[in-house]
């Protein structure tokens, strides 16, 4: 491994992969502590389709799309974890950037803000029932994730992004969550960041690095299964505005609105934004 | 400010209409991709559309982050380019409250959108077609060496930003553009990393692309040598050309460097060499691409050799070929190697590369540039190429040009013939153009890094080269007034005559009379002087200015020479038939013009037909 790590150029040879671990439970179906006009599934599915649409753009070009990154959505509620795309894609562990492109679950017709129509892409659908096994969800990842290295050992470490209301069920998922961040390319560990969603309006806290601040216990338990902002992380960050950044910040945000869970978003994946240039310039 | 997101784009701009400001823009429409989603091609900052209006196609670049001071970045690239009127470039104009969305107004970038192969495919298609490539690289290099001349860097050069059309290089994405207007600013990007040297960062200047131009004219000339090496060192790898990252990093590991060090083709081995000096560089300090030497004679390498070498006295610190100047150290030798290597990449006419395919080791070479070089001795010394000589000789570029006789040499013939057509940037401009473009070209001279003040020789040789043209100037008027006289009978013994008639003192009708010529030594049309001192102040002025302001290379200044005389002459042609009229209205009785009027008709029809010489030859000399 070399000394620097997190600075792999992403490119189509060497693309990475990002997974997102989304909470399907009965829980999210509730309103969402800071916006409560919109139920937390629905926020994360309309975050989350946004997200995947600036990624493909990200990496279109013209009528050729390069396959800078590879993604995983994976949802848990009721009794297990298991990919959440829907229409052509549905049931598949991974796909390909390209491979999203090309299909869209549904193409819904939206208002575009100026009084007009207009067409956006639909992947992934707002639903929630059950418990919460995300211990399972976790392991899910980790066995993503691990095929993924076997192919790829050079690439940008991986990224575990998990949004959740935070109470799992059953096992304890730490030890999984652990086993995680013990994966590694030759670039570094594999992150986990953790995106926790209220039920309360209490004010957002963007990537602490102490737990001081959270008086929720799992709140308390999902910072301290953060991975730790690497650099370009943490200039990100700062580029998008959030101030308060060290370099001990965890991939952690509680209570964000909807925007910045965008932000949460584009901060997880803003490397494999980042074009064909050096990660270092990131931001 | 908050940007807005791609996906925020990608809605509004499927209904132009309600969306864009800009009357043109609103009555396009968004060209679509194959998802049947708005076409688009994303950046680091920006992502662009395609909008077709009934016009025209038009890209329009809406932005996702913002850079530092962009709007006055934008602006002063805008206007540079416009003062420029370059070929490079395509015009633009950065429309502040562009774009409609969420409630906000947002700018964007409206540009023309242009067709044609980016420069990886290019290469992809052409790589059979050596002279093609060649052809390639001259017109880049003649691209290097206009925008050195203007003080300008794109400070993003990869084969993403550069798009051929009809075999034109136009370069794309001005985002990280440097112009003298934002001397004070900083890098807002530092480039993909293939193309850029180890130690960009932040650094901002008209050096910025130096680096990244070596790379890619070497990428060029060693991919029409050897087209073999694409296959090996690209292997469908989109990400760069032939040199990558890791080759900058470790060169001495890097298997590109060791094949081209070790390569058939000489110029290859010099240019692995180079490279790897250059990498040893600050990028600062990164040499630009020069052109050829217009002027190539023993006086170079005279020069060349009894100067001491300065890192960036690029040309001058080629080592001499026949006493090699005795180098003290390794570090010495290698710059003497680089300068030879930058030279010979400079030369569109060497013999190398229209024998390509002939040449094929180091013995061949050195025969050949013997034979090129003429009546220069060659003494191969191993660290100095004895190929300078070819470099800086007219000899040795009129062989190449001619065609070396080589063994089996196939593809010399189309290389010599796309090279034949290389002369060096002249470009083709109106006159306005041209007059803004020169202008610029003055003001940006001083701040000119690299060729400001360090070679006496060049200010030598310029000087010469400006007072004989000048020198060719006088007599060409002398000449004239010679003729006209002998013409009209009226040839006269005082030397100073023709003085005051190429100073237009003598009101014209009074020479066709000798009587009233005799006179007219005290006779002075006042407005007459007035307007020919003026044009001789502004004559004298242009070549003081020319003698003692170096500038960035030769052809630019012959090209400006001839262009300002030519407007100065056309100037004085104006003046004539003013005079003529004046002169008719106060001078003679019409007894007079009577008995003169056949010398009248003759003598004055020598004045159009020096006009449409000059025209015609102001004309080809500035296309």
């Amino acid at each position: 491994m070399t000394e620097q790590t997190y600075v792999a150029e992403i490119s189509r040879r060497n693309p990475t992969c990002v997974v997102f671990l989304i909470d399907q439970s009965g829980s999210m179906m509730d309103p969402f502590g800071r916006t409560p006009g919109k139920v937390k599934a629905q926020g994360v599915a309309d975050a989350l389709n946004s997200l995947l649409q600036n990624l493909v753009l990200k990496c279109v070009n013209g009528n050729e799309i390069r396959e800078y990154i590879y993604l995983s959505i994976v949802g848990y509620g009721g009794a297990n974890a298991s990919p959440a795309l829907l229409g052509a894609l549905k049931g598949k562990d991974i796909v390909s950037v390209g491979e999203l492109a090309h299909n869209t679950a549904r193409t819904d017709v939206v208002d575009d803000g100026n009084g007009g129509q207009a067409k956006r892409p639909v992947w992934f659908d707002a639903v929630g029932s059950g418990e919460t096994p995300m211990k399972a969800a976790f392991e899910k990842a980790r066995a993503i994730v691990a095929d993924f290295l076997s192919g790829h050992q050079k690439c940008f470490p991986p990224i575990v992004i998990n949004i959740t209301d935070g109470i799992y069920t059953g096992e304890d998922p730490t030890s999984s969550a652990e086993s995680i961040g013990r994966l590694s390319s030759e670039d570094g560990n594999v992150l986990l960041f953790n995106l926790h969603i209220a039920d309360s309006a209490e004010s957002p806290v963007h990537f602490p690095d102490n737990d001081a601040q959270l008086r929720d216990q799992y709140a308390k338990w999902l910072f301290n299964i953060s991975s730790t902002l690497p650099a370009p992380f943490v200039q990100a960050a700062i580029a998008e505005g959030f101030s308060n950044i060290s370099s001990t910040s965890r991939g952690f945000v509680y209570n964000g609105d909807f925007n910045s869970v965008v932000k949460f978003f584009n901060i997880g994946t803003d490397p494999a934004r980042s074009d064909k240039r050096s990660v270092s310039v990131a931001g | 400010m908050s940007w807005p997101e791609a996906a925020d784009y990608d809605l509004v701009v499927q209904n132009p209409s309600l969306s864009f400001i800009d009357s043109e823009l609103a009555g396009g429409h968004a060209q679509q991709n194959l998802m049947g989603f708005p076409k688009s091609f994303s950046g680091n900052f920006a992502i662009v559309y395609v909008i077709e209006t009934w016009l025209s196609v038009k890209a329009v670049k809406c932005f996702i982050k913002e850079h530092s001071e962009q709007y006055r970045r934008y602006e002063a690239i805008s206007e540079c380019l416009a003062r420029l009127q370059s070929p490079y470039f395509v015009e633009f104009e950065y429309i502040l409250n562009g774009i409609k969305l969420k409630g906000g107004q947002y700018p964007v970038l409206k540009m023309d959108w242009v067709s044609g192969d980016l420069l990886y495919s290019y290469i992809e298609k052409n790589i059979a077609d050596s002279a093609k490539l060649m052809f390639l690289a001259e017109r880049w290099r003649e691209m290097a060496v206009s925008l050195h001349r203007s003080g300008i860097a794109h400070g993003d050069l990869q084969h993403g930003n550069v798009i051929i059309h009809n075999e034109q290089i136009k370069l794309i994405d001005y985002d990280g553009m440097y112009v003298h207007a934002l001397a004070n600013l900083k890098a807002t990007e530092s480039g993909v990393r293939h193309f850029q040297h180890p130690s960009r960062s932040d650094q901002f200047g008209p050096y910025l692309d130096n680096f990244s131009h070596w790379i890619i004219y070497t990428t060029l000339v060693a991919l029409s040598l050897d087209p073999s090496l694409w296959s090996k060192f690209n292997n469908d790898e989109p990400e760069f050309l032939l040199f990558k990252r890791s080759d900058f990093d470790a060169p001495h590991s890097s298997a590109l460097l060791t094949c081209l060090r070790s390569h058939a083709e000489e110029r290859l081995q010099k240019y692995a060499q180079f490279i790897e000096q250059l990498l040893r560089y600050e990028l600062e300090h990164i040499p630009p691409l020069e052109p050829e030497l217009p002027l190539s004679s023993k006086t170079v390498l005279w020069w060349a050799q009894n100067l001491p070498p300065k890192m960036t006295d690029w040309w001058l610190s080629a080592g001499p070929p026949t006493q090699p100047r005795p180098l003290s150290s390794k570090a010495c030798a290698t710059t003497s190697a680089m300068a030879n290597g930058g030279n010979q990449g400079n030369n569109p006419a060497t013999p190398s590369a229209g024998t390509s395919g002939a040449t094929s080791s180091a013995s061949v070479s050195g025969a050949r540039a013997s034979q090129a070089s003429g009546k220069l001795p060659i003494q191969s010394t191993g660290q100095l190429p004895d190929w300078i000589v070819i470099s800086n000789s007219g000899s040795g570029s009129t062989s190449a040009v001619t065609g070396v006789p080589g063994p089996g040499n196939s593809q010399a013939k189309g290389s010599v013939t796309n090279l034949a057509s290389l002369q060096p940037t002249v470009t083709n401009q109106n006159p306005s153009a041209a007059a803004a473009k020169l202008i610029s070209h003055y003001l940006n001279l001083a701040s000119d890094p690299y060729l400001y003040v360090q070679s006496p020789a060049k200010l030598l040789m310029l000087t010469l080269s400006s007072f004989g043209a000048y020198a060719c100037y006088f007599f060409l008027l002398i000449w004239l007034d010679l003729r006209a006289r002998t013409h009209l009978n009226k040839l006269f013994s005082d030397p100073l005559d023709f003085v005051d008639f190429a100073l237009l003192v003598k009101p014209l009708s009074q020479i066709r009379n000798e009587a009233l010529y005799r006179r007219c030594s005290v006779d002075f049309n006042p407005a007459a002087v007035a307007a020919g001192l003026a044009l001789y102040s502004l004559l004298i002025l242009n070549l003081l200015w020319r003698c003692f302001v170096p500038c960035s290379d030769h052809i630019a200044k012959l090209q400006d020479f001839i262009f300002m005389d030519s407007l100065y002459i056309a100037l004085a042609l104006c003046l004539i038939p003013v005079q003529l009229v004046m002169n008719e209205l106060s001078g003679l009785n019409k007894q007079e013009l009577k008995e003169r009027s056949l010398a009248f008709n003759t003598y004055d029809a020598v004045w159009p037909a020096w006009g449409l010489i000059l025209v015609f030859a102001f004309m080809t000399q500035n296309h």
